[in-house]
């Protein structure tokens, strides 16, 4: 709403999606292979095994790649993507948290000089001096999480710092302590993973047994810890954001409980592998674990994403750019006259009108068509309809932030993606009641979950749903805008099957 | 008054304004360093690997590579600091100059997004050239031609965006011909010139820093000396000369009302400018004293400090420029200032604590025996 919006073919969500995901995957496993390197070496050099400590040299440089090469440089990419799909948010984090990055910063560069230094020092260093390099290295890895999980976690629970103000409130908020526990353990599965790498590589030699159980140890220890973490973050969390996982917003729902089978399917194989058969487990088996670990990663971090919609900061800023306390300023001159980076069109045209509408007010969660696209999903509406919703889109089941449009702007929004490519012009008859529900109520109301419909028409007949049609609008419920046969076909639907379900729900 | 100006952050900023400046200033003068040492590092060992490769007398080519070899070697490190000491402007950049910043770089976003592509995979060659480059055949040469193709590309894309920044009356047109991100800055006047101007530099600042290396081999007669003292003055020298030009190319192509303030409009902007035009000059004459001289590290060592000064003296000018640009638009001052003084303490304790760490751990690197 302030900045401009980038006009990409596809969901800004997947772009974000991908870089972060393999950005913070790698940063994990950054902190926690830290941690792995130093005591595995220590543990080598106390038991005085020259072949340990050579694999441990040899892991240290694949480390070295992938934590500085492809950390650090998609850490950068994080940055310039965030900035880029949403400015408003990036810029709203780095006014409250600064210092913070700068904190964080300078942990980031003595981190960055120890990786170097243990990696190119093997040979120059003393023992006490390579292993006090090791150490300082995971300590300074470690503690730019703790910083960097401030400031995530502050997006979905910035707690007091909403009424307060007060950077300390917004980073020590209420979910801090259990996602930096959730982080710090899944760090130390992660590096066990990786360790497998090493473990079932050519340069592992005779260690290949035991280097196995031990990276299969480390392993299922932080996958078993973090998961705990996770149960009390889950209890810290905003009710609303735990609802979204239970139906009101299907996709989180599927994606929720997905999330511990794949981390369980993770922990057997890891068990069944290398654990219990290291002797038959290799580089496939290892390809698969790491692949399940950036899976259920994915998963994760797709859910806390998820679940903070339509907020970018909870009950802060939208993930559109608006801040809350914009809403009635919004309300009174509508979008475009609100709105900057919008072309000044002619207030006639309503389809240019629509097309820079769409930009500032949906294109940072949608296409116009794909992954999470708008074509689609009008598909099956008339376009009376669909203004009639974009009216309503905060009380639609999927988290969307309130219209603050006109009417005519509503309009406008609804011709321009009703004449998207694929959108039919004409509106077919639905085949049967249950199809007619899925177009005029489901995208609010839900059987028997959400906004139970069975309860709002507990003991209604047919013909009352009918009657009831003609006169639903509210501010928020849209009018009934279809024709007189669908009208009658849902009425009778819902008459004999709603009431039904809901019985035997009872 | 343009309407696209987006307005300052409701937030604030959480602590004064000049103190974020003198941090910008700070770390991007070092990222300036870093990335010269790293540009023209890369530069001048492509060039010695191509007369290695090339030349068939046995010693010079044996010299030749000794150069390029050593630059080389410092290539990935140079990287890893370049890019740590560009995460810091970065984020001083977005606190005071955000509304531009975001802006230009949303018009511009796909060759923004590239540079990420680009980092990895020049840094990934440069490890390749550290690790597999003693061998002087034409696969390395590729190679090194790669990581030099490589930053070039980075630098221009940076520069690109830097100077979309600064000219908000060129956003509407190139946002509402196309919103998707495929704008450059190549129709401003001073984008060519600005761009030779950092480029040039990073070859006279490499060499400034080679015949520093050269002098003290000479001091403590290592190998090698003599040449690179030598070679170093000359990719010092000539580029320097050089910047009079290109130097005063931007400068004219800057707008009027961007230019007169630094040329007598606006007093201390005025004075920063001339002393930084001055200081080289000083500098080039001590660096050619250095090379008739007896003993020359002294010599060479003031040049450079000279150097360095003109360096924070362009640095200050650049910011100037950019503050009289964008004057139409935006001053520091509209910034409401919340500070968070604890915060701001915590760092300025944890910089001197990161200092020291990282001074102890090199110095044990560099003192531990060589392999
Ligand atoms: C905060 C991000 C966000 C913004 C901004 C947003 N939406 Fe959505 N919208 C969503 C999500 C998430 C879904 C659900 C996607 C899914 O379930 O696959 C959705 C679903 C929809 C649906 C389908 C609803 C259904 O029940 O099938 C429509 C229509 C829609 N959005 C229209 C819009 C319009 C029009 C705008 C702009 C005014 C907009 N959205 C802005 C996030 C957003
Ligand atoms: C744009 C979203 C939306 C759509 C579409 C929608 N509803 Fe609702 N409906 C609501 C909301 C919000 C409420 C109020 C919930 C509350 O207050 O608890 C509601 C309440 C109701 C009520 C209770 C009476 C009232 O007026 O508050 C009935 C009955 C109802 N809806 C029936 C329907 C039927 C039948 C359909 C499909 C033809 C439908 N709704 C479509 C959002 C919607
Ligand atoms: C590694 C290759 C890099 C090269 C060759 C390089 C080169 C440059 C150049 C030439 C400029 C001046 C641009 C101009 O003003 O026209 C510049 C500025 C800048 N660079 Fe870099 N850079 C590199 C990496 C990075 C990275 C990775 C970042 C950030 C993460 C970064 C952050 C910055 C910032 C913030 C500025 C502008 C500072 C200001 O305007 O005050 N650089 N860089």
């Amino acid at each position: 709403m302030h900045y401009p919006v980038w006009d990409l073919p596809f969901a800004h969500g997947l772009l974000i999606a991908v870089i972060a995901v393999i950005h913070v995957f790698i940063a994990h496993i950054a902190v926690g292979g830290g941690l792995y390197l130093i005591v595995t070496e220590t543990l080598a050099r106390q038991r005085q095994d020259p072949v340990l400590l050579a694999i441990v040299q040899s892991h240290s440089r694949a480390f070295l790649l992938l934590s500085l090469v492809f950390g650090a440089m998609t850490g950068v990419g994080i940055w310039f993507t965030i900035g880029l799909i949403n400015p408003t948010g990036t810029s709203a984090l780095i006014h409250t948290f600064v210092w913070a990055w700068t904190i964080e910063w300078c942990f980031f560069f003595m981190e960055i000089v120890a990786a170097l230094v243990y990696v190119y020092g093997w040979d120059r260093l003393s023992a006490r001096q390579h292993q006090t390099v090791g150490w300082i290295y995971f300590i300074a890895a470690w503690f730019s999480l703790v910083v960097i999980n401030g400031i995530i976690s502050f997006q979905l629970t910035p707690g007091p710092w909403l009424s307060t103000r007060n950077v300390f409130d917004g980073f020590f908020n209420p979910t801090y302590w259990s996602s930096m526990f959730i982080r710090s353990f899944w760090a130390i599965g992660l590096a066990g993973l990786f360790g497998l790498w090493t473990a079932t590589g050519r340069e592992a030699g005779s260690r290949r047994i035991w280097l196995q159980r031990y990276s299969a140890v480390w392993s299922l220890v932080g996958i078993a810890a973090a998961s705990l973490a996770v149960l009390w973050w889950w209890r810290k969390i905003p009710e609303t954001a735990r609802e979204l996982t239970r139906g009101d917003m299907p996709i989180a729902t599927v994606v929720t409980q997905w999330t511990p089978i794949a981390v369980a399917v993770l922990a057997v194989i890891v068990i069944l592998g290398p654990l219990l058969f290291p002797r038959r487990s290799g580089r496939p088996v290892t390809l698969l674990v790491l692949g399940l670990g950036l899976f259920c990663f994915g998963l994760g971090e797709w859910v806390r994403e998820g679940v903070r919609k339509p907020w970018i900061v909870q009950d802060y800023l939208y993930v559109n750019g608006l801040r809350a306390d914009e809403i009635d300023r919004f309300r009174e001159g509508g979008i475009l006259a609100n709105a900057r980076w919008t072309r000044s069109v002619a207030a006639t045209d309503s389809l240019a009108l629509g097309r820079e509408l769409f930009r500032v007010a949906c294109q940072n969660c949608h296409a116009r068509s794909g992954y999470n696209g708008l074509a689609s999903r009008v598909s099956g509406w008339e376009p009376q309809y669909t203004t009639a919703l974009i009216k309503r889109i905060e009380y639609l089941r999927r988290p969307m932030p309130p219209w603050v449009g006109t009417a005519d702007e509503a309009r406008a929004l609804a011709l321009y993606l009703h004449q998207l490519p694929g959108v039919p012009s004409e509106v077919a008859l639905p085949a049967d009641g249950r199809a007619a529900y899925e177009r005029r109520c489901s995208p609010c109301h839900s059987l028997g979950g959400f906004r139970d419909l069975g309860e709002y028409i507990e003991g209604m007949e047919s013909e009352e749903i009918y009657e009831f049609m003609e006169y639903m609008e509210s501010d928020y419920m849209p009018p009934f805008t279809g024709s007189d046969r669908e009208r009658q076909l849902l009425a009778d639907w819902l008459g004999q099957n709603v009431a039904r379900t809901k019985e035997v729900g009872r | 008054m343009n309407g696209l100006v987006p307005g300052p952050d409701p937030l604030g900023i959480p602590g004064p304004a000049w103190l974020f400046e003198s941090l910008l200033h700070l770390t991007f003068s070092l990222h300036l360093v870093l990335m010269n040492f790293l540009v023209g590092g890369a530069v001048i060992s492509m060039i010695e690997r191509a007369r290695a490769w090339r030349s068939g007398d046995e010693a010079e080519t044996a010299e030749s590579r000794r150069l390029a070899r050593w630059f080389e070697k410092r290539l990935p490190t140079a990287f890893a600091l370049t890019v740590t000491f560009g995460v810091a402007p970065l984020l001083f950049l977005q606190t005071l100059y955000g509304p531009f910043f975001y802006s230009s770089s949303v018009v511009m976003a796909w060759p923004w997004l590239w540079i990420i592509p680009l980092l990895l995979v020049t840094y990934s060659l440069t490890y390749v050239l550290s690790w597999k480059g003693q061998d002087f055949g034409g696969w390395q040469m590729i190679q090194s031609v790669k990581v030099v193709g490589g930053l070039l590309l980075i630098a221009f894309v940076i520069s690109n965006n830097m100077g979309v920044g600064l000219r908000p009356e060129a956003w509407a047109a190139k946002y509402f011909a196309n919103a998707s991100g495929l704008h450059l800055n190549l129709d401003d006047p001073s984008f060519w010139p600005r761009l030779l101007h950092f480029m040039v530099a990073a070859l006279g600042v490499t060499g400034m820093i080679l015949a520093m290396v050269g002098s003290r081999r000479l001091d403590r007669e290592q190998p090698d000396g003599a040449r690179w003292l030598q070679l170093g003055a000359l990719w010092y020298l000539l580029p320097t000369a050089f910047q009079i030009v290109t130097g005063l190319w931007w400068l004219i192509s800057l707008p009027r009302e961007v230019m007169m303030p630094l040329l007598g409009g606006d007093r201390p902007a005025t004075i920063v400018f001339m002393v930084a035009m001055t200081l080289p000059l000083l500098s080039m004459v001590t660096m050619v004293f250095a090379l008739r001289a007896r003993r020359s590290f002294p010599l060479v060592h003031l040049s450079s400090w000279l150097l360095g000064l003109t360096l924070v003296g362009m640095v200050l000018t650049r910011d100037a420029v950019r503050r009289n640009t964008l004057a139409a638009h935006f001053r520091l001052q509209d910034l409401e200032v919340m500070p968070q003084w604890s915060m701001a303490l915590a760092f300025g304790g944890l910089f001197v604590v990161a200092l020291g760490v990282v001074g102890w751990m090199t110095r044990i690197y560099l003192n531990g025996q060589r392999d």
